[in-house]
């Protein structure tokens, strides 16, 4: 796109010269609209441009929303990504495979997407943002899946350890039980040694005492997780060769060995360590969050915490279907099954199709497949002529208009492009922009007249000497006729 | 004419839908391939040719003008032929040094004959003259693939020419070019009458009171309300440090303070007091590498002093905002001496006049080392740092820390914010303090109680009746104590002999001069 000159005006218009003038981008959503809901409305389905329009709406907010730099917008945009984006991105990839109509449906749902990133302003870099941030959501949301699958099992394999080392059994296993409790709080203390701000939360004048404290502390933790297994191996051999277990019974010791590993002594250290562990956890975990304030942390720190957020939602979903299935609550566990079932394959498989959508527009943009700075208008228009493909040749006249509706998109689009990018966004051109529509539109309904004439002799007078050959050479001669018309 | 390739795309389409018709055995399709061929020939087939019958009108307003000051350039265009014009874009041909303020000196539209345009933008003036190019015109035809350029010769006005004297007339428009237009309290030559004493021998004879005499028999002379001259040396800071603009195609504060000497200048001399002028921050033929000119009034004091401050402004680089030049160093050196220089060259009596954006500390030096030998100093600075980001907040926050450092050594600061009329300003800076000056001397500071010559001896006689100089000494001896507003407010309600109470309501004006107010002074103001 030629650009006239210097801009003199230019702090007006920084970060908004890829939007083309506001009456052509009106003139070209116009048309998109028209088509798509013409199309709906033809085929029977008239909630077909507003269910589109949401998903692909939703979509490109999604990825425009990434360029900010709040908290609330990235938070928002990962979720649309996630959300809409997938379901548009699945569309997109498997709909063509699966179905004519659903081929037309992805054209019309890309077409809209053009539209709207022409007015969103969103160009490559965004997608590839985009993807970008998908990608860390998608992983975050699978290893905190991962993560509370591992600590599930965790609490299940320590709940049977407790219940082992609560129960009844022989003094030198209650003493090796309760050393092992005593471990595992000693570990979960020096995690929340480590990760607590005791120091910072300590008033300065006590902080030196506080410090001799914790210095103690800490050599006793770690004598504590050195010494405690030397000292099991120790007993367990006094026991089992130096007489250890004769004398306890010689003495009537074994009441106070299985008194260790009583709920009495097990179970305060156990909430001590947890509560300390989980404490210390969070504590870090906030501390890692809030390290490095930057655009580029937030987002990728926004982008994680979607992922944990669509876990956590997923971590009460399955909650509250196991518990509608063990209390025997058929209606909760059917409702939970049907709506969940489908969202959670949408996020298992969706970011997955954005990947390749995104991949496919980055690539397309790399080989400048797609104008960089009409890349809006380029998809609006493409998805238009997919569209008319889609549609064959059952609709003889909606074709032609919607290969016309793409054309017109094209035009109108580069043409408030050209004016954005050689007078700014200052000057009124409402007038000029209107004037070249108009001529646009007379054109375009020209070509569909002619186009129509033609259909209508191909099917009419010739139908009998009238082949999809000659229809070839018709359009080949035509692809000649353009040589000298270029100049 | 050229040609843009805007079809590449349509021929595209063509293939796509001649290779779907043909995979998909769809005659509908290979037709419909028809529809990208018919734009690319409308694209193809559109011509245009360069206008001619395009007549441009240009206006500058003001011009001349001063620096800082919005300037309105309007540009009519009209289509002259008798054919319409459907696609025209219009560029003006701004000067590249100058910043569009407001409005956009670009248009899109259509023309029919007869029909005209107007593009109207606002530019900010700076110093110098500027040629504006001729406006750039696009056209297009129909299908907006050819496109034809040309310039268009304008009439009316070609440049915008921007002065420091712009907006300050002549001594002589002024018409008050007698010596010696303040009235003080004291006995002596002058318009309105004050006593009558004894008769002397050397008295002149028309000051002798007939009527006494033919009453009494002896002889009285009629003492008149005397009338002195203030002598002022307006000190501007051109370091090439403060050649710092708030925007692209702004004014440098150094043009904005030479731009406030200058009026300050014209202001003063119409009203006959001396003037000086010394240029600080560049190498200049005076001593210690001054610009330097002796304090004296009439036309050709006017004349030589314009030259002087004009020379701060010569050369000057304005490449961007807070730009830290290499002039640190030469600063360090060379600043110290002419500081020292103009306190040593600054004539009894005299007051020191720095027009400075303080946008560092040697500002507040020059100023602590002018009060500590005694001379009165008022300083206007021009504010020119941008508050519409955090390190420009961060900067203004330093330049009011300094100027409150000033008013705490005893000057007179005064904000110079933008929107702020400069002659309020000025008439607020220096019709009190000229007032004050020579009592002052007498009072807190005394430095200039042992210099005679000149005028400035009458103003040393004048001011070393100490008895008689009132409030604004209790003000100025404890400047700390009051802002600078309650300070300024505090002289000029001491001055104003039309209104005691006025002081409260106009302390707004006095403090943020931004409202336009200008507060009748009294005297021959």
């Amino acid at each position: 796109m030629a650009i006239a000159g210097p801009r003199l005006d230019s702090p007006s218009a920084i970060g908004d010269e890829g939007r083309p003038r506001a009456a052509s981008l009106w003139v070209a959503t116009l048309v998109v609209v028209a088509v798509v809901g013409g199309i709906g409305i033809r085929t029977g389905e008239p909630s077909l441009l507003p269910t589109l329009a949401l998903v692909a709406g939703g979509a490109v907010a999604g990825v425009a929303l990434l360029e900010r730099d709040s908290f609330a917008r990235l938070f928002v945009g990962h979720l649309l990504l996630v959300t809409a984006g997938s379901a548009l991105a699945v569309l997109v990839v498997v709909g063509p495979f699966l179905d004519r109509a659903l081929f037309v449906v992805a054209a019309c749902a890309l077409s809209l997407v053009g539209v709207a990133a022409a007015w969103a302003d969103v160009g490559s870099d965004d997608v590839a943002r985009a993807v970008k941030s998908a990608a860390v959501t998608y992983v975050s949301m699978v290893v905190s899946a991962i993560v509370v699958a591992v600590l599930l099992a965790v609490a299940l394999i320590g709940r049977v350890v407790l219940q082992w080392v609560t129960g009844p059994a022989a003094p030198l296993e209650s003493v090796l039980g309760f050393l092992i409790v005593v471990w595992a709080t000693a570990a979960a203390l020096l995690i929340g040694y480590r990760q607590l701000p005791l120091r910072q939360l300590t008033p300065r004048s006590r902080r030196e005492p506080l410090e001799a404290r914790l210095d103690l502390v800490h050599r006793g933790l770690r004598w504590t997780l050195f010494g405690l297994p030397v000292l099991g191996i120790v007993l367990t051999a006094l026991w089992t060769w130096g007489g250890l277990g004769s004398g306890v019974r010689e003495f009537g010791l074994g009441a106070l060995f299985r008194g260790l590993s009583s709920p009495f002594v097990v179970w305060p250290l156990v909430a001590v360590g947890f509560a300390v562990a989980l404490a210390g956890t969070l504590a870090g975990a906030a501390r890692r969050l809030t390290r490095q304030i930057s655009v580029e942390s937030t987002r990728s720190a926004v982008a994680m915490i979607v992922g944990v957020a669509i876990t956590v939602v997923g971590v009460v979903w399955a909650v509250l279907l196991f518990f509608g299935l063990v209390r025997g609550v058929p209606r909760l566990a059917w409702g939970l099954t049907t709506s969940g079932a489908p969202v959670a394959a949408l996020l298992l498989a969706g970011p997955l199709a954005l990947f390749v959508v995104g991949g496919a527009a980055v690539l397309a943009d790399g080989l400048e497949l797609l104008p960089t700075r009409a890349t809006g208008p380029a998809v609006a228009a493409t998805g238009l002529l997919f569209v008319a493909i889609g549609l064959g040749g059952g609709e003889p006249v909606l074709t032609f208009a919607t290969v016309a509706g793409a054309l017109l998109v094209w035009d109108v689009s580069t043409f408030g492009l050209g004016l954005t990018a050689e007078l700014g966004h200052l000057p009124d051109t409402r007038r000029l922009e209107l004037f070249h529509a108009a001529v646009a539109v007379g054109v375009a309904l020209g070509a569909v007249l002619l186009a129509a004439g033609l259909e209508a002799l191909r099917s009419g007078a010739f139908a009998g000497i009238g082949t999809a050959g000659g229809a070839v050479v018709i359009a080949f001669g035509a692809v000649l006729l353009l040589v000298p018309l270029r100049g | 004419m050229s040609r843009r390739l805007r079809w590449r795309g349509a021929i595209a389409a063509t293939v796509v839908l001649v290779l779907a018709g043909l995979l998909d055995a769809s005659p509908v399709l290979l037709l419909a391939a028809i529809v990208p061929l018919v734009y690319v020939a409308y694209g193809s087939l559109s011509t245009v040719s360069a206008p001619e019958g395009l007549a441009a009108v240009r206006e500058v307003s003001p011009t001349p003008t001063a620096p800082g000051r919005p300037v309105t350039v309007t540009l009519t265009v009209r289509n002259e032929s008798d054919r319409a014009v459907t696609d025209c874009r219009l560029v003006d041909g701004v000067p590249e040094d100058l910043a569009v303020l407001e409005g956009s000196p670009r248009a899109g539209v259509t023309l029919e004959p007869g029909e005209e345009h107007r593009i109207e933008y606002l530019v900010v003036a700076r110093r110098g003259e500027y040629e504006f190019d001729a406006p750039e015109c696009r056209v297009r035809g129909l299908g907006a693939s050819a496109v034809a350029t040309t310039r268009l010769s304008t009439a009316g006005a070609e440049r915008l020419v921007c002065r420091l004297d712009a907006d300050a007339p002549p001594i002589e428009e002024v018409g008050r070019g007698r010596i010696g237009q303040l009235t003080t309290d004291r006995p002596g030559e002058g318009l309105s009458f004050h006593s009558v004493r004894e008769h002397r021998p050397d008295d002149p004879a028309d000051r002798i009171d007939w009527r006494h005499y033919a009453k009494r028999g002896t002889l009285a002379t009629i003492e008149y309300e005397r009338q002195v001259a203030a002598t002022v040396v307006l000190v501007v800071d051109a370091r090439s440090s403060n050649a710092v603009v708030a925007g692209p195609g702004r004014p440098t504060a150094v043009e904005f303070a030479a731009y406030a000497a200058t009026r300050t200048l014209t202001d003063l001399l119409g009203h006959g007091h001396d003037v000086g002028v010394a240029v600080i921050g560049r190498d200049g033929d005076g001593p210690a590498g001054l610009h330097w000119i002796e304090p004296a009034s009439g036309r050709e004091q006017r004349t030589r002093a314009l030259e002087v401050i004009r020379s701060a402004t010569a050369d000057e680089s304005s490449s961007g905002r807070f730009s830290r030049t290499s002039s640190r160093r030469q600063d360090r050196g060379q600043l110290p001496r002419q500081v020292r220089k103009v306190l040593e060259l600054a004539p009894a009596g005299a007051q020191v006049a720095l027009f400075s954006p303080v946008l560092d500390d040697r500002s507040v030096t020059a100023v602590e080392r002018w009060r500590g030998g005694g001379l009165p100093v008022v300083v206007l600075s021009p504010d020119v740092v941008p508050g519409n980001t955090v390190s420009g907040q961060y900067e203004q926050l330093r330049r009011r820390t300094r100027l409150a450092r000033c008013q705490a050594l005893g000057a007179r600061t005064f904000d110079w914010r933008r929107g702020t009329p400069l002659p309020v300003l000025i008439e607020h800076a220096f019709t009190a303090d000229a007032r004050l000056s020579s009592a002052r001397l007498s009072g807190g500071s005394g430095g200039g109680g042992g210099r005679s010559g000149g005028e400035a001896g009458s103003e040393g006689e004048f001011g070393a009746d100490s008895e008689t100089a009132p409030e604004p000494e209790s003000v100025d001896s404890t400047p700390s104590e009051t802002t600078e507003s309650e300070s300024a407010t505090a002289k000029y309600t001491w001055r104003s002999p039309a209104d005691d109470s006025t002081g409260t309501e106009r302390d707004g004006a006095v403090s943020t001069a931004g409202d336009g107010a200008s507060p009748r002074q009294g005297g021959d103001r």
